[in-house]
């Protein structure tokens, strides 16, 4: 016996309500990574009648290697939103970051170890100075680093003039882009660490709790005694640590540097990467395992697409449409299940 | 006007209090150009349920976030045992055993019960010294149910998020969070208000047993019928300012919303001072 509802959800009057309770809460359980991890079981067995070459193992770790860089960049956003904060300068640090990684390391003949200390340093230091102005100052985020993108996009156009630094890039650095070990490439192997760690960081620690509690209610941390200021203040700092990582990653993999190579496309890509992997804009929920899938669901449709011939401005659009379809499944399931997380 | 000199009278079951728990001493605050307190003073004596009412904006959650080390005051001081304290964060008035629970419970309702349960005060093993040390999840998960245990509610497993519980269980939660771990003074702001019946008066029946613990208890409400019930003595303010001070076998509750209303010039009461 089954009808429908005015809600739109199935009942079963034979089922106990508590019983049905315990379902509508399973199935907004499985609903974030578990239905990712199901469409992109049917995406890749679809692709690999559908193309040639799609089930190799050589196409497969080349999409996880485009999907490295938006990862990266993506498990930054990700920590920050989950605060129920927001760093859309996360690009334009990147691409300055890679920029000045290749001008010391090129231009300035700065060892290897040193330029990347301190373009990783630099990034943290943007990060941390986001942070300051959000958490201490009281600017909204969204501003803050809205002021941040375009000083930083500013900064590397006056000094590169828009000009790529490519000669000097020696093998030794283009190694972290493009380098081996084993069978998987070094991006690859990058993002999966900071993925394990990043995964440990926001569950196993002090400080990742604190992450999650400010993100889900600002307030009740604050009055049981967690220092959300200086929370705040890490996590930008996080942030900021990512898109330079990003941006040093990327230099390497593309061989050189592009003051336009990273930017508010790229760091929509990793947002996006985010948001389908079931982090919540409003903050509070969001973890790292769905962030990789998010990255390895857009990776695998943009490979497939490829593939399938078709256009990569068409993929924007099933890009687009996608994202939408995320939210309103997620918000849809929020509601079946009376709201609760 | 007539002066009522009102000595309070120790509740039975106490020891003998030589000197008040909790001193709060001419605590002014300002918000901009609304002065929230008014010079206002409170003690609260050991093993006591001191109920504090007032009108909306009467300026009794301002000073209670003050204690409860949320807000800084203007002017004034605070004693704990006749020691000057300066809180300068929730996270010091914790540590000197003053706990609060908030009328919306202040839960973090996308974290696991334990995590709320433990908010900032984590149970950690050290990997590297402090700097680098991991969560201790079984051990809070267990002590979070012992916790729980004891005011005689279940909530089945640790790990299920705030949000997935009820109103009440959701508040035996957060009072196992101020109750948990030794404390002296309870702050409770207005605990019954998103309550159901029998949920309140469970609620009531916690709060009554805390003086047999040691613990000392400030409780804001507007039902009268609960102050009357379980306070030991009631304080009254109105805009930021005390009005009056009374040992609740002294007072009816006529007088008290009289003065709610009124203040000082209310029906010839006086504010009292209980020293």
């Amino acid at each position: 016996m089954k009808e429908k509802t005015t809600t739109g959800i199935p009942e079963y009057s034979h089922i106990p309500p508590e019983r049905l309770v315990k379902r509508v809460k399973i199935i907004s359980k499985i609903q974030g990574n578990m239905i990712l991890s199901l469409a992109i079981i049917i995406l890749s067995i679809f692709l690999s009648f559908k193309t040639e070459g799609f089930f190799t193992t050589y196409n497969l770790i080349n999409v996880l290697r485009q999907i490295s860089l938006t990862s990266l960049m993506a498990i930054g956003f990700g920590i920050v939103v989950i605060t129920g904060g927001m760093d859309i300068s996360m690009g334009n640090v990147a691409a300055m970051v890679g920029m000045t990684v290749a001008g010391l390391f090129a231009i300035m003949k700065v060892n290897l170890f040193v330029s990347l200390v301190i373009s990783l340093a630099l990034g943290l230091g943007i990060g941390l100075l986001n942070g300051a102005v959000i958490a201490y100052l009281g600017v909204p985020p969204f501003i803050a680093t809205l002021a941040m993108m375009f000083i930083s996009q500013g900064i590397t156009f006056e000094f590169t003039q828009g000009y790529p630094i490519y000669e000097g890039l020696t093998s030794n650095f283009l190694y972290i882009g493009q380098g081996y070990i084993g069978p998987l490439p070094v991006p690859v192997i990058i993002m999966i660490a900071m993925f394990i760690l990043a995964h440990f960081f926001l569950n196993n620690t002090v400080l990742g709790q604190h992450i999650y509690s400010i993100g889900g209610n600002e307030n009740a941390a604050r009055v049981t005694g967690v220092n959300v200021s200086r929370v705040k203040l890490i996590t930008y700092g996080i942030s900021g640590f990512f898109a330079a990582l990003t941006g040093v990653v990327m230099t390497a993999r593309l061989g050189s540097a592009q003051p336009a190579a990273a930017g508010m496309d790229f760091f929509l890509t990793a947002a996006t990467a985010a948001v389908l992997g079931g982090t919540e804009l409003s903050g509070g929920v969001g973890n790292m395992l769905g962030i990789l899938l998010g990255a390895l669901f857009l990776g695998i449709l943009n490979n497939g697409l490829t593939l399938l011939k078709i256009s990569a401005y068409f993929q924007w659009i099933v890009t687009g449409i996608l994202l939408i379809l995320a939210i309103v499944w997620h918000t849809t399931q929020k509601s079946a299940s009376g709201g609760k997380y | 006007m007539i002066a009522m000199d009102i000595r309070i009278d120790i509740p039975d079951h106490q020891p003998q209090p030589l000197q008040p728990i909790l001193r709060m001493v001419n605590i002014s605050k300002n918000f901009g150009a609304v002065q929230a307190l008014k010079n206002v003073d409170l003690e609260l004596y050991h093993a006591e349920i001191l109920g504090l009412v007032g009108d909306n904006a009467a300026g009794k959650s301002t000073l209670m976030k003050i204690l409860a080390g949320v807000l800084r005051p203007d002017t004034g001081q605070i004693f704990i045992e006749d020691r000057p304290e300066s809180f300068k964060s929730p996270r010091d008035a914790r540590s000197m055993g003053i706990e609060m629970v908030y009328q919306d419970f202040a839960l973090c309702k996308n974290m696991w019960i334990a995590g709320n349960v433990f908010m900032a005060r984590e149970i950690v093993r050290e990997i590297i010294g402090r700097t680098f040390s991991v969560l201790d999840k079984k051990q809070m998960a267990d002590r979070s149910r012992k916790i729980l245990e004891e005011q005689k509610v279940s909530i089945g497993s640790c790990k299920k998020r705030a949000g997935e519980l009820s109103g009440g269980q959701q508040q035996s939660v957060a009072i196992a969070r101020a109750l948990g771990f030794n404390a002296r003074i309870v702050i409770m702001d207005e605990p019954t208000a998103s309550l159901g019946v029998k949920q309140a008066s469970r609620l009531l029946e916690i709060a009554q047993s805390l003086p047999q613990k040691g613990i000392s208890a400030i409780y804001i409400s507007h039902r009268m019928q609960d102050i009357f019930s379980i306070c030991h003595r009631v304080m009254v303010h109105k805009t930021g300012e005390k009005v009056g001070d009374f040992r609740i076998k002294e007072v009816s509750v006529d007088e008290i919303v009289r003065l709610m209303i009124l203040g000082k010039q209310g029906n010839g009461v006086e504010t009292n001072s209980i020293r």
